[in-house]
């Protein structure tokens, strides 16, 4: 028998299954076909075989050959014998063929990113560069299906999505999660549809470009590969938008009289090209490879269920029928039976109204409390347009009963509460937490725990005799929250009415592991691959949730310290399977003294925080005031108009915010009344300059009356100490070749341009290097910083990148990008100077070192790294970059250091090179001592005032507005002062005040010892944290928020030891970690709010009591 | 001062004024948990401030009762270290390897945020103590009559802070009190009693524990060598589960120092015993019975990265060996601890100089030359063994490579200052093994968030571009994730392997004789394919089919001349 001569290519992706057939000898495609999966990975490519061996008589048994590729082609091997092809190499092979002069591929799959760079090898041929992302999916088509799916954009419409011409708003594109969360706060605020899909094309493809490249430049040709690329016009417009200034930045020498876009392009058969690539690997392989078996073990694969998981995985959600039963018997949702009027009857209740992430809620109350109308629907997108129509539907339950609706106060929560109030003229609006404390609370007076889960955001509330004693909300990352399971769900063929049913019918269900939305998508694309069935994973999924909130949100592994009475509510436990795991979680994670648990369901589940609105307008409206809301015939008759331009771009500070003014009209009326939304400040809030000025007024009466030392060390670490120049005279005597250079070297001192960036450590020890460089010469003008953290800033120096370490270290390279593209550009630099910073000073007594994180010593390393690979920047724009090694610590060695590395930069003396480290040192002093005196003004105010201060748990570059996100100026607006570990007073009388017993009782001997606390005291800014924290639990005017960056080493191992020092002292803790790239407004907003009610209160009572007598 | 804050609020603050309605949310935002107990000067108590937890000591009279668990390397590496202190007279036994279901147990009782070497090893202790609950030995009796013992670090990332960890994690899991027992991998044992403590990390203990890790270094390596072309599937491991009986037997019932030897008596006592180097001897005899098929093209796989992402075999890492054998590559192992030790020696010799003559006290040459030359010795001394044990198994895996040769390798991409993790050896190691044509492909594994792992990943950006032909894989792992990870191996493996063909390939073209012309010849003389037969590295050829092919060509043209 010859050898079979065709070979059918299978690509088995995690949304799509293509297939080729091809002639092995003339490369010619004779049957193709393409199909979505929707998790039926192989039974929908059964069915696409099957259809292959009806139409075409040789697909048999041993007459053709197959190879397959894709993440969910393994299994193929021992069902149909298939030969598996990795798929980046699939995809290579296919490019090497077809297109020979491609200089780099991209390829977005469902779940996967790949980039393939060919480069001239010295030794002749290409030399292929490929990667791929890792277990994250951020930046690839999972994150464009599952948004254009929320936003509901038809397929044929996301075809036609244009980037070019389109406004663009930040959009995080590093994780599917954080970009949902961006495109969510921005939909919520009104902006159009278009504008958030092309935000979303730029942020994907920004983070191809700033990860995926591992700082390779996309050489022309670069061929655009993979569904989103090929079906989508607005990627490819955003690839060619993006990829373009990067030639021209890095002087990539293009192909003449071609058009620049015609070298970024959609091949042909874009979609086929892994699957053609597998086919071009049987050709380099002996014949007897990859010989087709046929569909008999495939389709018993398919008919027969799991067969092989290959995991650890669990049995069903219920132990038995039985146990199933009494659950579903006991936790059985009661019906709501909406209350009935006669007809003329005046209904006079409250209006209440949750404008959620995912949908919108409403009810009306009666004066009374009770409910008389509630009503729920998923958000169409846009908050106005949903809020006109759920309040008709409220109309309509009451007014078709032949009633009238008086709405006597109207309160408004959620996303889109602010936006709502402004439009339709709210008596209240409240954050989410109250609003979900309140309708707790009022239903279930002896509630210990309240668990809200609702489309976005996961809230925990811990009370203890009816008051809040704590509360837990989820980060920037949402995971596992209700929208995931809805997505999911629906991505899988299965709608979330039916979620329960679905996931209770399934016997067995993986384990999934916890911590993160986008690992848990890569986890179910696994599963899918190892057989599991629809059921099973949406089972496995709602029992991941519940490890999801107490694990990985609370971070509290015996549930019995928070209470007894646990309360169920937000949408997403409606969901009975979540419920259930729910349940089952609590039940198994409460070891408490024999004691069980009582879990509730709240009986209006999905409705709890317009409960809580209504309850609030109830109060605020109470017995007189007339409510400001507008009314309902005007609420049905208001239209408005989004519109976002270049127009409404704010001009009142660098940011240049893009706002969107949404323009509300009431039918009948003359006048519109404008909202302005989009803006990061209140100057953003009005069009005109004198408004502005006011505003700005007002703002820095209040910064200047609430000192943030947050703000103030940014400045003064970077400021000029003005020291007095000591630098030797010029020798009068110059013979030798070094005199010679010395002396020259001196000379060209005050001319000398150093470049440094303001980023990590250098937030705390650039007073020092500053008043070196100063006190020998170089002119103060002449210190040149780059500018301070923006998106901006990041976008434009990140693509360099290789690595996806923490986001401050990530800095780096845009910073020093900055300095070169940017600052060099205006004024030549001779040097950057970006040291690497072993150890510090301590200021911690008796710790057992002062290292600096290694993530932070080496980023100046990797930044080196990144300008000097594909060439050296720094020496082609003539600047030498020095990163020279410090250990500030030794003050000896840190001498050595500095002299070795700059004596023959400055023609330094040895010392000269002494005096100018010792003028450093005071310099330091300085800059700590002037903070220090600020805060102790600040802290005695606050005794005298009997006022709250905030004390910033955090690390020097967290002083970084780009990276704390201006959450301590949010603080500061509310008139809290904020104070740095680096900024308390270290001053006896204060120390002995709040230390003063400890060290008599011999606990710590120096009030500045931590070894009482925290025994591995090898940090020097972990030490500081944990100094800070003891102080804070000590000082009855201050409170403690902890910051902390995402992937901190350093502060992880501290966490559990912060919160002890903390909270034993009863001290309010709260705290914002996993800080990102990405700025989580929303989550941010909610979390401010909360902690200000929740401080108002606390200062309530410091007011009203008696002052104490001295 | 008792500071107001901590008093009641009065009820009237919480309702609505006018109305006498009770507000819910006054009512719920009142705050709670408060300490209310003030301190003589009205600050916070200090009688309730938080403290670090007490740490009971680990006597030398709660010995003989006590078992000492310790664990976290290698399987092999822990089965020769239980033999180890089984000799020295404790109770010892090594946690089984770590699981998924540990690393999960970590997840729910420590920090959040930490990297895979802490949750795997953390969970790994927990769960071993909750299995043992639930096995029947009371919670008290498991605190009682168990320690467990850790290595420490001052070093800048978090294995410093891991000891904090386990105590977290284990008072999270209800086990308050349990032991744990430190010895710095600089500083010797952390116990300060005033009684004799119950471990003691002297010098047998020392010398026991880099005997035994010298003999598991070898035999991981040499193992790894072997299985990816032995003839019947699951004879390299079914020798080296022999061989590590025997070995592990050895170490519990070797002859002790005298006594009195005193330190320098002890020192050469090791050098001059050779009991070790013959029970190496017998192992390679032992694995000598294993057959091999030494013409299987595989490219080999240099596995480098952090410490314990590389020693590690299980979920840690992914599964990392097995799945690149599976794959069909050859996995070139370190020889991790000796590489470690090595390493912390060149830094401190190295930090020694950096100082040289800062310190102006008298006698400081003396103590700086005295200090150096205690380093060299040590050097030397890890040397000189590790070359005995290398001899003793044929002499066919490569010799470790000098501290200063990959110093200065990595010196124009990365600062060796740059303490903790590995810093500059993943950057030397890569540029070695590609340079001395001793693999095909290097895959770098590092924990997620491991702070100086990642960084020195972004040089590696930067040395691959400046090494043509360089293969070059970094992988990030994590408790989840495998099926993507792995999918990127393949990747990087299909061009390892292309590369291997060709190698192969051209070397066959070399020899001038076929594939079946080498074996017939092999075949004739079995000797050569014996495992510890030394086939000869040739220039520029990195697989073992292309060495051992040249080699038989060799063979087979001097048999023919002569």
């Amino acid at each position: 028998m010859s050898a079979p001569r065709l070979c059918v290519g299978i690509d088995v992706g995690s949304t799509t299954v293509k297939a080729v057939l091809m002639d092995l000898d003339t490369d010619r495609i004779l049957w193709r076909d393409y199909q979505r999966h929707e998790g039926k990975q192989l039974s929908r490519l059964l069915a696409l075989l099957r259809n292959l061996e009806a139409e075409v008589e040789d697909v048999r048994p041993g007459k053709i050959r197959v190879c397959a590729t894709g993440s969910g082609a393994a299994p193929l091997e021992r069902l149909i014998g298939a030969k598996f092809v990795q798929e980046v190499n699939a995809v290579a092979l296919a490019v090497e063929r077809l297109y020979p002069q491609v200089g780099s591929v991209v390829e977005l799959g469902g779940q996967d990113a790949k980039i393939i760079i060919f480069k001239d090898d010295p030794s002749g041929g290409k030399r292929k560069i490929p990667t791929m992302n890792d277990k994250c999916a951020g930046g690839t088509g999972a994150v464009l299906d599952k948004i254009s799916a929320k936003l509901g954009i038809p397929a044929a419409q996301l075809a036609e999505q244009r980037y070019d011409g389109i406004s663009l708003h930040h959009v995080a594109g590093k994780c599917g999660v954080f970009a949902e969360t961006d495109i969510n706060s921005l939909q919520l605020m009104g902006i159009p549809t278009d504008q958030l899909m092309a935000s979303l094309f730029d942020a994907i493809v920004g983070q191809n470009l700033s990860v995926l490249t591992r700082g390779h430049t996309l050489r022309p040709w670069v061929l655009l590969l993979g569904g989103p690329n090929t079906f989508i016009k607005g990627m490819r417009e955003a690839w060619r938008a993006n990829i373009q200034p990067l030639w021209k930045e890095r002087g990539v020498v293009l192909p003449e009289g071609v058009d620049p876009d015609d070298l970024i392009l959609v091949p042909e058969d874009a979609q086929y090209f892994a699957a053609m690539g597998a086919v071009e690997y049987a050709k380099a392989e002996p014949e007897t490879v990859g010989a087709y078996t046929g569909l008999d073990a495939l389709a018993k694969y398919v008919e027969s269920g799991v067969a092989d998981h290959g995991i650890a995985f669990s049995t069903a959600l219920s132990e038995s029928p039985e146990e199933l039963a009494a659950f579903k018997e006991r936790y059985r949702k009661e019906p709501f039976t909406p209350a009935t009027f006669a007809r003329g009857e005046v209904v006079r209740a409250f209006l209440g109204l949750d404008g959620g992430s995912t949908s919108t809620k409403a009810v009306l109350l009666d004066p009374e409390g009770r409910i008389l109308q509630k009503a729920y629907q998923l958000s169409k997108g846009n908050p106005i347009e949903d809020t006109k129509e759920i309040i008709a539907r409220l109309r309509s339950a009451v007014e078709d009963q032949g009633a009238v609706l008086e709405v006597a106060g109207f309160g408004v929560t959620g996303y889109a509460k602010d936006v709502l109030k402004s439009a339709f003229g709210a008596d209240v609006a409240i954050v989410e937490t109250v609003a979900h404390t309140a309708a707790a609370l009022h239903f279930y007076q002896h509630a210990d725990v309240i668990c809200d889960v609702g489309g976005q955001d996961i809230k925990i509330i811990v009370l203890k005799d009816g008051q809040v004693k704590d509360f837990k909300l989820n980060t920037q990352c949402s995971a596992g929250n209700g929208y995931f399971l809805q997505s999911t769900a629906q991505s899988l063929g299965v709608s979330v009415d039916d979620y329960a049913d679905v996931a209770f019918a399934a016997e067995a269900m993986p384990n999934f592991s916890y911590g993160c939305a986008v690992f848990l998508q890569s986890d179910i694309v696994n599963f899918q691959r190892q057989g599991w069935k629809p059921d099973q994973i949406l089972a496995g999924l709602a029992a991941v949730l519940p490890k999801n909130i107490w694990l990985y949100v609370a971070q509290i592994p015996n549930l019995a310290r928070l209470g007894s009475t646990f309360i169920l509510q937000g949408g997403t436990q409606r969901n009975l399977a979540v419920v259930k795991a729910q349940v089952d979680f609590i039940r198994s994670h409460f070891r408490g003294d024999e004691a069980e648990p009582r879990i509730i369901v709240h009986k209006h589940c999905g409705e709890s925080g317009a409960i809580g609105a209504g309850l609030e307008a109830m109060r605020v409206q109470a017995g007189k005031k007339p409510s400001a809301f507008v009314g309902l015939e005007q609420t049905a008759l208001t239209s408005y108009a989004t519109i976002t331009s270049n127009d409404t771009r704010c001009h009142f500070c660098k940011n240049t915010c893009l706002r969107t003014f949404i323009d509300i009209t009431v039918a009948g009326d003359t006048d519109t009344r404008r909202l302005i939304v989009g803006n990061s400040c209140e100057k953003g809030l009005v069009e005109d300059v004198a408004s502005m000025k006011a505003i700005k007024q007002d703002v820095d009466a209040t910064a200047a009356d609430t000192p943030n030392l947050v703000q103030i060390q940014a400045k003064e670490a970077f400021r000029s100490y003005a020291p007095s120049l000591v630098a030797d005279p010029l020798p009068a005597f110059a013979f030798t070749a070094a005199q010679k250079q010395r002396v020259a070297l001196m000379q060209r001192r005050s001319d000398l341009r150093i470049g440094m960036p303001r980023v990590l450590s250098m937030y705390s020890v650039t007073p020092m290097f500053r008043t070196y460089f100063e006190s020998r010469g170089v002119r103060a003008k002449n210190i040149v910083f780059s500018d301070a953290t923006s998106p901006k800033l990041y976008k434009d120096g990140a693509k360099r990148g290789t690595i996806d370490p923490c986001f401050p270290s990530k800095l780096g390279i845009p910073h020093v990008h900055n300095l070169i593209h940017v600052k060099h550009e205006r004024a030549p630099l001779d040097l950057v100077f970006f040291p690497m910073i072993d150890d510090v000073p301590s200021e911690v007594v008796n710790a057992l070192g002062c290292r600096i994180c290694p993530t932070i010593t080496a980023t100046p390393e990797a930044t080196r790294a990144a300008f000097t690979k594909e060439e050296d920047l720094f020496a082609k724009k003539g600047i030498r970059f020095m990163n020279t090694f410090v250990n500030m610590g030794q003050r000896e060695l840190f001498e050595r250091q500095m002299y070795l590395d700059f004596k023959d930069v400055l023609g330094l003396s040895a010392e000269e090179n002494r005096q100018a480290i010792a003028m450093g040192f005071a310099a330091m002093e300085t800059f700590q001592a002037t903070m220090r005196a600020r805060a102790r003004a600040e802290l005695e105010r606050l005794e005298r005032e009997h006022r709250i201060g905030i004390v910033l748990l955090g690390r020097p570059y967290h002083a970084d507005e780009g990276i704390n996100h201006s959450i301590l100026a949010e603080f500061q607006k509310r008139r809290y002062p904020i104070f740095t570990p680096a900024s308390l007073p270290v001053d006896d009388d204060i120390l002995d005040d709040l230390f003063g017993d400890e060290v008599r009782a011999g606990l710590i001997r120096h009030p500045r010892e931590i070894t009482d606390v925290w025994k591995n005291a090898y940090s020097a800014n972990s030490n500081a944290k944990i100094w800070a924290a003891k102080f804070a639990a000590r000082h009855p005017n201050l409170i403690a928020m902890e910051v902390s960056s995402f992937r901190c080493g350093h502060d992880a191992p501290i966490f559990a030891a912060i919160e002890g020092i903390i909270e034993s002292s009863g001290t309010p803790f709260f705290s914002f970690r996993d800080l990102d790239e990405n700025k989580p407004s929303g989550s941010i907003k909610i979390r401010v709010e909360t902690i200000d009610y929740f401080l108002k209160r606390y200062r309530e009572r410091l007011v009203r009591e008696p002052q104490p007598t001295a | 001062m008792c500071n107001p804050f901590f008093s009641e609020i009065p009820q009237s603050l919480l309702t609505t004024p006018g109305t006498g309605i009770a507000h819910p949310v006054c009512m719920a935002l009142g705050v709670g948990n408060l300490n209310t107990d003030c301190g003589e000067n009205g600050n916070r108590s200090a009688g309730r401030h938080y403290r670090r937890p007490v740490e009971s000591p680990f006597l030398d009279s709660q010995r003989a009762d006590t078992t000492v668990l310790f664990g976290g390397l290698s399987p092999r590496h822990d089965r020769l270290m239980e033999g180890v202190l089984k000799g020295l007279g404790y109770r010892a036994r090594a946690l089984p390897n770590v699981s998924l279901a540990g690393y999960e147990r970590a997840k729910e009782f420590g920090n959040n945020g930490l990297c895979n070497p802490t949750y795997f090893t953390v969970g790994n202790l927990v769960k071993y103590v909750q299995d043992l609950e639930a096995s029947g030995v009371s919670r008290e009796d498991i605190i009682a009559r168990h320690v467990f013992v850790t290595a420490g670090s001052c070093g800048t990332c978090r294995f410093g802070m891991y000891e904090s960890e386990y105590r977290l994690a284990l008072h999270h899991a209800g086990f308050d009190g349990f032991r744990i027992i430190l010895f710095g991998t600089d500083d010797g044992i952390d116990q300060s009693t005033g009684q004799k403590a119950g471990f003691e990390a002297n010098l047998d203990f020392f010398l026991g524990v880099i005997n035994a890790f010298n003999a598991a270094d070898v035999v991981n390596q040499f193992l790894h060598t072997l299985r990816p072309y032995e003839v019947e599937e699951g004879a390299v491991d079914r020798v080296t589960e022999q061989v590590l009986v025997r070995l592990a037997s050895f170490f519990e019932h070797r002859r002790p120092f005298e006594p009195d030897a005193g330190f320098v008596g002890k020192i050469l006592a090791t050098l001059a015993r050779r009991d070790l180097v013959d029970e190496m001897t017998a192992v390679a005899t032992m694995y000598d019975e294993v057959a091999l098929d030494p013409f299987r093209v595989k490219p080999v796989v240099r596995l480098i990265g952090e410490f314990w992402a590389q020693i590690t075999e299980g979920p840690g890492n992914f599964h990392m060996h097995r799945f690149l054998e599976k794959e069909g590559a050859e996995v070139s192992v370190d020889r991790s601890l000796f590489t470690r030790l090595t390493y912390l020696l060149h830094m401190h010799k190295q930090g020694a100089r950096d100082r040289k003559g800062l310190d102006k006290r008298p006698g400081h040459y003396v103590r700086y030359y005295k200090k150096r030359g205690t380093f060299t010795l040590a050097e030397w001394i890890l040397k000189r063994e590790n070359n005995r044990l290398l001899r003793a198994m044929g002499g066919t895996l490569h010799p470790m490579v000098s501290q200063y040769e990959l110093a200065r390798l990595a010196a124009p991409y990365w600062n060796w200052r740059t303490s903790s993790g590995e810093s500059h050896l993943e950057i030397a190691e890569n540029i070695y093994y590609h340079q001395h044509h001793l693999c095909h492909m290097a895959l770098s594994v590092k924990p997620f968030t491991c702070m100086p792992s990642t960084q020195s990943d972004g040089v590696q950006a930067k040395v691959v571009e400046q090494f043509p032909g360089m293969i070059f894989l970094p992988i990030e792992t994590s408790g989840d994730g495998e099926v993507i990870a792995h999918s990127r191996v393949q990747m990087a493996l299909g061009t390892a392997r292309a590369k291997a063909r060709k190698e192969w390939s051209e070397t066959l073209d070399r020899t001038g004789r076929s594939l079946e012309e080498l074996r017939a010849f092999a075949d004739d003389h079995p000797e050569i394919k014996r495992p510890t037969y030394p086939v000869p590295h040739h220039h520029g050829v990195v697989g073992r089919a292309a060495n051992f092919a040249l080699h038989v060509a060799e063979l087979m043209n001097r048999r023919a001349a002569s």
